[in-house]
Parts: C-alpha cells; structure tokens; sequence
C-alpha cells in the first residue's frame, strides 16, 4: 500500500497490517504518537531521557502485542494505558531508589534545542517574554508538585483533550473519582499559580 | 441556580463541558449574576490555558527507527516480565503481608501446643480434712480417702449424653491412658456420694497413683503425701464422663441410685 494511504488509515487498520508483519504501517503509529506520548510521559516523570525510553518501551509492547489486540476500544486510550502504566512504575522505582539523569541536568530541553517556538512570544517585549518563560517555569514547577493521582488526569484533560469517560479507561478508576480529582488538580494549580502571579 | 457552593462542584465539568445541558445552563444562569464565580471559571481558564501553553516535547530524530531496531534486537519473543517488572511494590506488600501472617499464625500455633498449664499456685487436700469433712456439711467437693483414692463428697451434677454413650466398666489406668492419649488437658475426677469401701472398689479401679501419673500437669503430690492442683480445677466444668464401677448394663442406665453412688469420672479440661 502506498504510504500517502498508509498515513490515512486508521489506527486499528495500522495495527490490523501490523498484525502481519507491515513494518511500515507500525511506522505509522510510532509516528503519530511518539510526540504526543513523550510529551504526555515527560511531564509526568519531568525527565526527558528516561520519557523517550519509557515512549519507546511503550510501543516495543503495542508491537509484541499486536497478535492479540482486539479493536474493542479506542487505539489511543490503550497506548496512553500502558503508557500511564509504565509512567507510574517509573516513579514508583524512583521513590526507592533516587535517581537523577545526568542530561537532563545538563540541557533544559524545554528551552533549548527541542522548544517549539511559542506563537506570540516574537510579538512580545523583552520584559514580558521573560515574564512568560518564568510563568511556564512555575506552571511546570507546579505541575511538577501536584500529586500523581490529580496530575495524570489532569495531564489527559489539558493536553490531550481526552473526556472524562476516555481519562476513567486509561486511569482505571471510576468516573466520578476522575472528575473530583480534576477539579481538585485545577484547584490547587489555580491557588499556586495566582499567588505566583500576584507576586510578579 | 443560586447556591455558589453547588455550582463551584460543577464548574472544573462545566469548563470541560462535560455535564448535561440541563446543568450547563443552570451553570450559565449562574455565572450570569454571579461575579465571585465567574471570577473563579476564570481563574481556572487561565489555569488550564497555561497547562495548555507549555512547550510541547518532541522526540529526537530517528526515533522510529531506534524504536524498529530494538524490537528487532530484542526478537519477537513475547514479552516476559524481569524480577524487577514482576515484584512491584503492591505485589512485594501483599506477599509480604501474606507471608508475615502465616509467620505469625505459626508462632502462635507452636506456642499454644508446647505452653504448660497454669500451675501458678496450689490448694491441697489431704486425709485429715476428708475425714473431717464426711461429717460436715459444707464438705468440700474433692477428697482423699484412705484406700488412697480421689473423691468427690458432693451428688454429681451432671451426667450429660457422653456418659450414657459410655457406658463403660472396669476402665483401667493403661485403656483410660489410651483413650486419653498423652493430653494433658483431661482431669480425672471420681465422684462418689459417699465413702469408699471395699465392695465398692471394683476391678479396674484407678488409683491416686494412676491419677498422678495420667494428670502429671495438672495433680501432684507433695511430701506429706498431699494431693495439689491448680485453683482453676473447680472453675472447669465437666464434659465427658467414664464410669467404671463394675455394675450391670441395665442398672447402669436406669437407676438414679447410681449416678450418687461409687463413679469414676474424667473431666475434660478446657482453657
């Protein structure tokens, strides 16, 4: 199949193809999702190496277990699942043994060499660039703070605009319970940053 | 809707619009007289429009490809989880858990089977006092008789099923020892209305001797030949019952002139 059709097809006809063996149709997948899926593992673990690792063991898994994928649900909301998964084995690993990549010390990827520009930054002032970059400085600061369980839905919601049924599948809890805890995630941001914001 | 408590509940969903449209509109109403609330769904459009504003992550180059080569490298065996995957912190506490309870019921069990009886302190019989005794009225209800035997100077009480599926005479010390097996947690008591005598000490009868020997944990002798045991005895109450005087089968059944007279009897003891 040509790759123009490739790149339309849908998720479940990828991994249908995948299924047999189509290298290129995974292609397809790997990427459609890889930046996505690395942003969406960064910001839960905030450490840029072990997010590509994660990102890319998390689609060594959809191909092992492309034989037996059945297309009941949506594709996205079971790779965010083994994705949410490993995210939280990661952090869990890190709570007993303290680890810190080197790298990710050395390179601020946020603002450096993978930063994608940010649209009306150019029409800015100096001041108020620099009032920008401290503002998402803190909000990733923050985020960074919020507890795992209000940061993972809260992450689905904002940057992947998942609904609350889709963020309760990938989750694994009910959901009301995603719901509270979105609310509650935007709370505590919302008290963290304006303090923030009133003092600059 | 007027109550800014119920709406603050609805506005994180309102903001998403995840609720019904019945409800968004009574949020709308709201929002449309209420300041204080239309200033918190601001507050958390910001919020949410800052998460929003965060530079997106992107990958390096080559990324499909080094995804490609690992799987290749890795080969296309099914994934088989290392130690480190299996054992997760959840599956480590609950094995854990698991294993500390079965620990503590073992401890619990080996502690119970080899802990000794209670022998903290003693009260004593002795002949003089069943001498004295067979002739009062508040007799006390264990007593040593001359022929050396234990008796009980009070109508027995109770005589429950177990006696009657047991109707057993002439037990000796080696059966009763047999039936009893080596637990310690079996008095022997012999009940008897009134003295011992002769015709009464039938074959088979056990002797304070047999008694000692099968209740070593719980009778004893001391020096001036005194029977002890443990205050807790008279607290215990009796289960099974093992008459051995020899008596006819029938007698044995029905007459109420037995169970005051010449029985011997084992008490199971209880904790």
């Amino acid at each position: 199949m040509a790759k123009k059709k490739l790149e339309k097809a849908s998720d479940h006809y990828l991994m249908e193809l995948t299924k047999d063996g189509d290298e290129d149709a995974f292609r397809i997948i790997v990427q459609r999702y890889k930046d996505p899926l690395t942003n969406y593992i960064y910001r839960i673990i905030n450490d840029y190496d072990t997010a590509i690792d994660i990102s890319q063991e998390v689609f060594i898994r959809v191909y092992r277990k492309a034989s037996s994928y059945q297309p009941l649900a949506a594709f996205s909301t079971w790779i965010y699942r083994i994705s949410t998964n490993l995210a939280i084995n990661e952090i869990r690993k890190r709570k007993k043994y303290f680890t810190v990549s080197i790298f990710s010390r050395l390179n601020d990827y946020e603002n450096s060499y993978y930063e994608m520009p940010y649209s009306d930054e150019s029409a800015l002032n100096p001041e108020e660039e620099i009032g920008q970059i401290q503002l998402r400085s803190k909000v990733r600061e923050v985020l960074n703070s919020l507890p795992i369980k209000y940061r993972i839905p809260l992450l689905l919601r904002e940057l992947e605009d998942y609904s609350y049924d889709d963020i309760a599948k990938i989750v694994g809890v009910p959901q009301g319970t995603i719901k509270s805890r979105i609310n509650r995630g935007r709370y505590i941001l919302k008290n963290k940053l304006k303090d923030f914001q009133e003092r600059i | 809707m007027k109550n800014c408590r119920k709406t603050i509940k609805l506005l994180s969903p309102y903001l998403d619009r995840e609720l019904d449209a019945l409800k968004m509109k009574l949020v709308d109403d709201h929002l449309g007289h209420c300041r204080a609330c239309q200033e918190r769904i601001d507050d958390m459009k910001a919020t949410s429009l800052s998460i929003r504003s965060l530079t997106p992550i992107k990958t390096p180059p080559r990324y499909e490809d080094v995804v490609l080569a690992k799987i290749r490298l890795s080969g296309d065996e099914q994934f088989v989880p290392t130690l480190g995957q299996f054992f997760t912190p959840f599956r480590m506490k609950v094995a854990f858990s698991f294993c500390a309870s079965l620990f503590l019921i073992f401890i619990v069990s080996i502690a119970v089977h080899y802990s000794p009886p209670t022998q903290k302190s003693s009260t004593t019989l002795d002949s003089a006092a069943v001498k004295k005794s067979l002739t009062d009225d508040s007799r006390p209800e264990y007593l040593l008789t001359d022929h050396g035997n234990l008796v009980s100077t009070k109508p027995q009480k109770m005589l429950g099923q177990r006696f009657r599926q047991w109707p057993q005479p002439g037990l000796n010390a080696r059966s009763v020892e047999k039936k009893l097996g080596r637990n310690p947690f079996y008095l022997i008591k012999i009940h008897h209305q009134l003295p011992l005598n002769e015709e009464d000490i039938l074959e088979g009868e056990l002797l304070l001797e047999d008694l000692i020997r099968l209740n070593n944990h719980i009778l004893s002798q001391n020096e001036d030949g005194q029977l002890t045991c443990p205050p807790c005895f008279k607290k215990l109450e009796p289960m099974t019952f093992y008459p051995t005087v020899k008596r006819k089968k029938d007698n044995f059944k029905s007459s109420p002139a037995w169970q005051q007279n010449g029985n011997l009897l084992f008490t199971q003891y209880k904790d």
